[in-house]
Parts: structure tokens; sequence; C-alpha cells
């Protein structure tokens, strides 16, 4: 849930709701998070009736490649102009500009022209996300530290943080860089850029997409089998059960925990609370990643997993590797390597590292606790490169330190502010207070994290699958019926999913 | 058979087949009474229609505050009292007096001259602090948007808890509540305790006072808003709303009101103080029963009536 990006002060914090705990002036204006959960976000039963009217259309309609590119911009803009229709103008303006520049870099090949063009669409991406997500943290700082009255004089529009501006703009972003880079081919088709920027699936929490994926690929008039639109709903149930079930359920706790930090004390309760959001954020991420994954597949494109069980990692530097893994390789493609990455001197590669996790920080928010979340990752970084202690250390103790160290800096991550993460951390790490126990974490919770991992094992199944196929397509069949209808029938209150606020 | 494990569309069986389990669930769910739920969605609507629901002037009473507020006075009261009124509760849990309540009672009240019209503001210590300005009930309504079109549908197929799935399948019913509450179109919420407990709210706000004193800034809006609505012909009343004597102690002591000085500059901003006196009774330390508050309601409303009488 992290902070509210209205940047009220002194506003509860209360779960990804919060992104409209607006101020008192913005309230009647501020669309909100909760209201895009009710209306158009997978776990709405408004995306079901968008969904199933898609479905129907789409085999119809994706043969011929104007209509494909139509459908899909379309229904895409009436996804996300679903919670609301004005800021559709910003990925206009986004993809606009790299629509036109990169067709720019393509015609203009003296070195300065193309510096050019590249500036403007970096000004215009990073313009964009500095008035709509950094304006009023900036002003804030400003004003705590001269004493000004900047951040009252902000227009109220900027208090509003657009849907998923920090993985459109990006995304668009690095299709101008990588048409600079000559690694791909601009396209000279409006619609067909609008198609790859604006699809559905991923447009409001990723995974970041690179047109060298993509863009090209979505030339072809893609074709699915029966055995892949299967697979295709079994990511989706995944992510429907990692998110409805799980996620959802935990939030509960995280989200009482959270609403007042101050007022819990007990070693045992905040590491409980801790492992319970680091538990929560993963399956809310990756379960939308994988409905993502699974429309995109339904539809014949496949993409990378952006999950690949993080909390396993031995070493931050593989946990980056595992973690939103589109994010992690954007900033190592655009921001580590233009650095120097680890091709320079000692002290050069650690200001690139510092750099990139410190903007990886900031992406995920406007607040100094995102700030020092990415800071703190940096210094996990940085030691294991100067120490290489996972390599030394046994894999179980590597995977236990990198799990606990990750789950204190997601603290910083979660917490409002740094007098609450203060509070948090100190207890954590305070064992006077281990005796002092009140965690109520529901069984339940439990029992559908060990039903779901049983669930995507299969692993007595497998065996099953060889010897009997026939059986299996049934036994699956059935699976995947029950499993979704766990995922709806026990889902937890309807929540927002964590990353729509980024 | 043959075909449905070979080549046909398994995507499209295993869909049907949730489908079919979902409706089944929910049937079940829906078939057996569950008061805990209903309270839930009793509780959203009410407030939903309180935050969405109210037209532009059409209330000539507005009745402002906290909990004290719309659980401890009763519209149908006033409009008893003063006949031909239309009286509404916009009280709001910890909520607090400041100029987005203001705002929303200026749209809602009418402005007839023709007819009694009138603000009560309920002044417990705690509507005074700064976390009560923050008027996070009324926003957190706000922000989660009116009803949804599917809201019935969203209704049926609610979630079904665990503990939930344990008793439909042990055949047991919910236990009645210790809460009563009953939710009016007109604002108030009728509330009582079966088992009632005097000093039940007591820690809680010891809790809420900690580091939350009253704010003079608060304090200054209401006074200036008051001068206001005065000079507008409106009849503004405040009391401080009576509880138990332990909950006033704690109040007095912890809060930092200076209720005299507030009733001061309240009347000579041209505001009518209402002493509501003690003879009530409540159900957890703080709010009033629901016949106390039928009977504190009656109070002010004749206070109203009588300051009509010579406006």
């Amino acid at each position: 849930m992290g902070k509210s990006p209205c940047r009220c002060e002194g506003q509860p914090a209360s779960g990804s709701r919060q992104i409209a705990f607006c101020c008192v002036f913005a309230v009647d204006f501020v669309p909100s998070t909760a209201r895009l959960a009710e209306h158009m976000a997978f776990n709405s039963l408004d995306f079901l009736v968008f969904i199933a009217l898609f479905a129907l259309l789409w085999p119809c309609l994706k043969t011929r490649r104007l209509t494909r590119y139509w459908l899909i911009t379309l229904a895409s803009l009436i996804f996300y102009g679903w919670w609301d229709w004005r800021f559709l103008i910003l990925i206009v303006i986004s993809g606009t500009t790299d629509f036109f520049t990169s067709i720019g870099l393509e015609r203009y090949k003296t070195p300065w022209a193309r510096k050019a063009l590249l500036g403007a669409s970096i000004a215009v991406n990073l313009g964009t996300l500095a008035i709509f997500k950094y304006a009023p943290f900036v002003a804030g700082t400003v004003d705590d530290a001269l004493g000004t009255t900047l951040k009252a004089n902000i227009p109220a529009f900027m208090l509003i943080l657009p849907l998923g501006i920090s993985f459109y703009t990006f995304q668009s972003l690095s299709y101008t860089i990588d048409v600079y880079r000559g690694h791909i081919k601009a396209t000279r088709s409006y619609i067909h850029f609008f198609a790859f920027l604006s699809l559905f699936p991923q447009l409001v929490a990723g995974p970041i997409i690179r047109a060298t994926s993509l863009l090209w690929r979505m030339e072809a008039p893609p074709h699915t089998t029966e055995s892949q639109r299967f697979a295709a709903l079994r990511l989706i149930v995944a992510g429907y059960m990692q998110k409805l079930l799980v996620a959802d359920n935990l939030a509960i706790y995280v989200d009482k925990a959270f609403a007042n930090p101050q007022a819990s004390t007990g070693t045992l309760f905040w590491w409980g609370v801790m492992a319970a959001f680091a538990v929560q954020i993963y399956f809310d991420f990756a379960g939308y990643s994988n409905i993502a994954r699974g429309l995109l597949k339904y539809m014949g494109w496949n993409i990378t997993a952006n999950f690949r069980f993080p909390y396993f990692s031995r070493g931050h530097r593989e946990f980056w590797n595992r973690w939103h893994i589109s994010l992690s390789h954007w900033f190592r493609d655009y921001v580590y390597i233009p650095l120097g990455g680890s091709h320079r001197s000692k002290a050069k590669q650690y200001i690139a590292l510092w750099t990139t996790m410190l903007a990886s920080g900031l992406w995920h928010g406007a607040n100094w606790t995102f700030l020092a979340w990415g800071a703190l990752h940096a210094a996990f970084v940085s030691i294991e490169r100067a120490t290489k202690w996972p390599q030394h250390a046994p894999k179980i103790v590597a995977i236990a330190v990198t799990a606990l160290l990750t789950t204190i800096a997601w603290v910083f991550f979660r917490a409002a502010n740094f007098s609450d993460a203060a509070h948090i951390i100190r207890n954590m790490l305070s064992p006077q207070n281990a005796a002092h126990v009140d965690i109520d974490f529901p069984a339940a919770s439990a029992l559908f994290f060990v039903a779901f991992e049983a669930y995507s094992l299969y692993l007595p199944l497998r065996a099953l699958a060889r010897s009997h196929p026939r059986a299996m397509r049934c036994i699956e069949t059935v699976l995947l019926a029950a499993g979704l209808a766990i995922a709806i029938t026990f889902r937890g209150p309807g929540h927002g999913f964590i990353y729509f606020q980024f | 058979m043959a075909s449905f494990t070979s080549s046909s569309e398994r995507s499209m069986w295993a869909l049907a087949l949730a489908a079919l389990l979902v409706l089944a669930v929910a049937y079940l769910n829906n078939a057996s009474p569950d008061p805990k739920y209903d309270e839930t969605r009793n509780a959203r609507t009410f407030w939903q229609h309180k935050v969405f629901g109210l037209a532009d002037g059409i209330y000539n009473i507005v009745l402002s505050g906290d909990s004290r507020i719309y659980r401890g006075l009763a519209p149908a009261q006033f409009d008893a009292v003063l006949k031909g009124t239309k009286t509404f509760n916009f009280g709001f849990s910890g909520g607090g007096h400041n100029p987005l309540i203001f705002r929303e009672i200026d749209r809602i009240l009418n402005d007839d001259p023709a007819r009694t019209h009138a603000v009560v503001l309920g002044i417990t210590p705690y509507s005074l602090t700064p976390k009560a300005q923050m008027n996070a009930e009324y926003l957190d309504y706000k922000a989660k948007g009116p009803p949804a079109s599917l809201q019935g549908i969203y209704d049926w197929f609610r979630p079904l808890s665990f503990s939930r799935l344990k008793k439909l399948a042990a055949g047991k019913t919910a236990k009645p509540s210790n809460e009563v509450y009953s939710y009016g179109d007109d604002g108030w919420v009728r509330s009582d305790w079966v088992k009632r407990d005097t000093g039940a709210e007591l820690a809680n706000y010891k809790a809420n006072f900690d580091g939350n004193r009253v704010d003079q800034a608060a304090i200054d809006a209401v006074i200036s808003k008051t001068a206001d609505w005065a000079a507008q012909g409106i009849i503004v009343v405040a009391f401080r709303p009576p509880t138990t004597p332990a909950m006033i102690a704690l109040e007095n002591t912890a809060s930092g009101f200076n209720e005299t000085a507030f009733k001061a500059a309240f009347r000579a901003a041209g505001g009518l103080w209402v002493e509501a006196g003690q003879h009530y009774e409540t159900y957890d330390g703080s709010h009033l029963t629901p016949e106390s508050g039928e009977q504190l309601s009656k109070i002010i409303a004749s206070a109203i009536e009588a300051a009509a009488r010579t406006h």
C-alpha cells in the first residue's frame, strides 16, 4: 500500500485506498484507486464484463492487422478511461511524442539532431512524471527547508497521481531509446504504436514490455492453440488466487497494524506483520503480473515472467533478478549500464549502483521513505559486492539472511513516514519486547497459502500426466475451475492492486 | 468425453464449471441468514447515502458532530417539535468541525428565510482535536465513491469467510451481536448494547487524546463560521453532548478543552449555547441510549423553537 500519492500530511495510512484520502481542497477532483478497484481493475465485475466482450470480439477481429490494432487501442482506452478519461491525454502526449521522435531519429542522422530528439522524448516523459508524481514532494521538501509555501500553491490537478504513469512513461521512453540505439526499427503506424503502448493487460501496473520484444511481433496475426489458451487461463487463475486469496486476506491484518503503527509494540508482532506484508506485496504484484501475462498469452503473445520466487534469492543481486524483473532490467539497461555499469572503476561502479537503486526507490513513490528503501537495497548490494558473502555462506543461510534483510527494508516501503518506520524497526530489533505477542493472523490465510502452493506445483499430478494424459486433462480442467471458484468465493475484501499507485 | 479430453476448448469447460461452483456457493451463502453481513451492508448504504445521496438545500435543520451526534440526536424528534421542518443528522465517526464539513452543511441547508433553519453543533472535546479535523470517515467514504451500479450483484456474490463456511457446514447460525444498530434515512443511528457497559469507552478516549489535544485553530474555525451563519439569519445551536461523569472528567483533564471560554466565544459570535443537563443514560460510557437520545433531541429542538420565536 505504501504512502498516499496525494501527499497530504497527517493522513491515515490504511492501504491502497488511502490514495484518495486527499487534501480537503482536492477531494472532489480526485479519482481514487479504490474506485478503480470497484470498476475496472482485474478484480472487478466491470472487468469481467469487459474481458468477456473483448474475448468475444478478439477471435473475429485479430486476423486483420488494422482491426486488431484498433480493437486493442479502443479496448485499452476504455479500460483506462473507465477510471478517469481525463488522464488519457497523458498517455496520448507521451505516446505521440515518442512516436514522432522515433521517426525523426531514423530520418535525421546528424548526432546533434538525434540527441535533441532523444532529449525531447526524455524531457516530455520525465517532465510528465515530474509534474504529476514528484512536484508536490519537491515543493514540500523546499517548504520544509526554506519555510516557503510552494506546496500550498500547487494546482489541484497536480496532486493527483495518474494510474500507471510510471509504467507507461517508462515503456514509451524505452521505445525511443531503443530506436536511438538502433535496437529496433521505428513504426510508421500511429495505431500500431498505440496498440503496443496502451495494451490494457499491462497498462496500469506492468510488466513493462519493451518494444524490442513485442512491437513487431504484433504485426503478424497471433495464433493460439487450445493448449496455449488453457495455459493462459491457468496463468490467469493462478494470478487471481495469488491476489484475491492470499494478498487480499493478508491485507486485512497488515492494514490494521499500519492504521496506527505507534499503538503496537512487540518484536514478534512486527516481524509477523512485516512477514505478512512481504508475502502480501509479492502475491499482490505477482498475481497482477500473472493475470497480465495470461491475458497476453490468450491474445497470442508470450511475455517473460516478472517474478521468479524472489524470496528464495541468495543475496540481493539475485533478488533484483527475480523481483519485478521488467523494472529492474529497465533500470539496468537504461540507467545502470549508461552510467558505466560494471565496466568502470570500483568507485564509478558504486556510484552507478547507488544512483540506479535510489532512482528505483523514487520510481516507486515520491517520499523520503521510498528513497530510504532504495538506499537500503543499494547498501545490501554494495556489501554483497565487496564481501561476496552469499557465495561463502551456506545456501539456506544466504536465503534466510536475504529474506530477513528484505523484510526489514519493506518497513520503509510500507510505513507512511520515518517516525512510523523507526518505531517498527525499533520494535523488530528489541529483544525486550519479544514476549509481547498479539499476533492475530488467520489460520485461513495460511491454509490458502499452502493450498495455493500445492495447487501451483502440481507435483503429484505431473506423474499422472505422463502415464494418463487424458485423465490428466480432465483433472486439470476441474482443478482450474475449482481454483477459480475458490479464489472468487474466499477472496479478501476488495483491495486495489498495490502497484497501481506507482 | 472423448472429444473433451482430446481437442475441445477446456478453458470454456473450466470457466463454465467455475461459474456453476461460484453460483452454487453464492446461493448457499444467501440462503442462510448472515446478520454480520447485513449489518455491514446496512452501514455501507447508510454512509454512502450520507456522503453522496443528499440533494442541495433540502434540510431546514442540520445536526453536525461526531459519533455522539449521529448516535445521539434523532431528527424525527426535531421535526415533531418544530413541525414542518426537515432535519438531517450529518454526524460522522470521529468527525470534526471544519471548513470541509461546513461547506457540506451549507450545501444541504435550505436557506428559505420563511422557515426556521438552524445548524446544531455537538461540541465534544474530541471534535476539536487535530485528528478529528482529518474527517477520516467522511473522506474514506468519499474516496470509496458512490454506490456501485452493480452493487446488488456484488452483494449476492460476496466473499465467504472461512469461519462462515464452517458455520454453514455445521448448520450453525450466527450468535446475535451485543451491539444493535438501526440505520435511519435521516442520518441517525439508533444504537444500543444488549449488555450495557458504561466504562467500555474510557480507555479508548484516553488513548484518543494522547498527543491529540484540543486545537485552538479548530475552535477559531467554529467561532468564525458561527458568526458567518448567524449573520445570515441561521440559528446556530451548540451543546456539549451529555455522557457519563467519568467520561466528562476524563475529557476535561485529557483534552485541554476549556468549555467556559468556548461558550463565551460562541455566544459572542451569535450562537445559542444549550445546557443539555446530565439526566441521560449511555450504553458504553460515551454514547446515549436511544431513549436518552430522543430526550436530548427534544430539548435541543425546544431551544431552537424558542430561538426561532424571538429571531
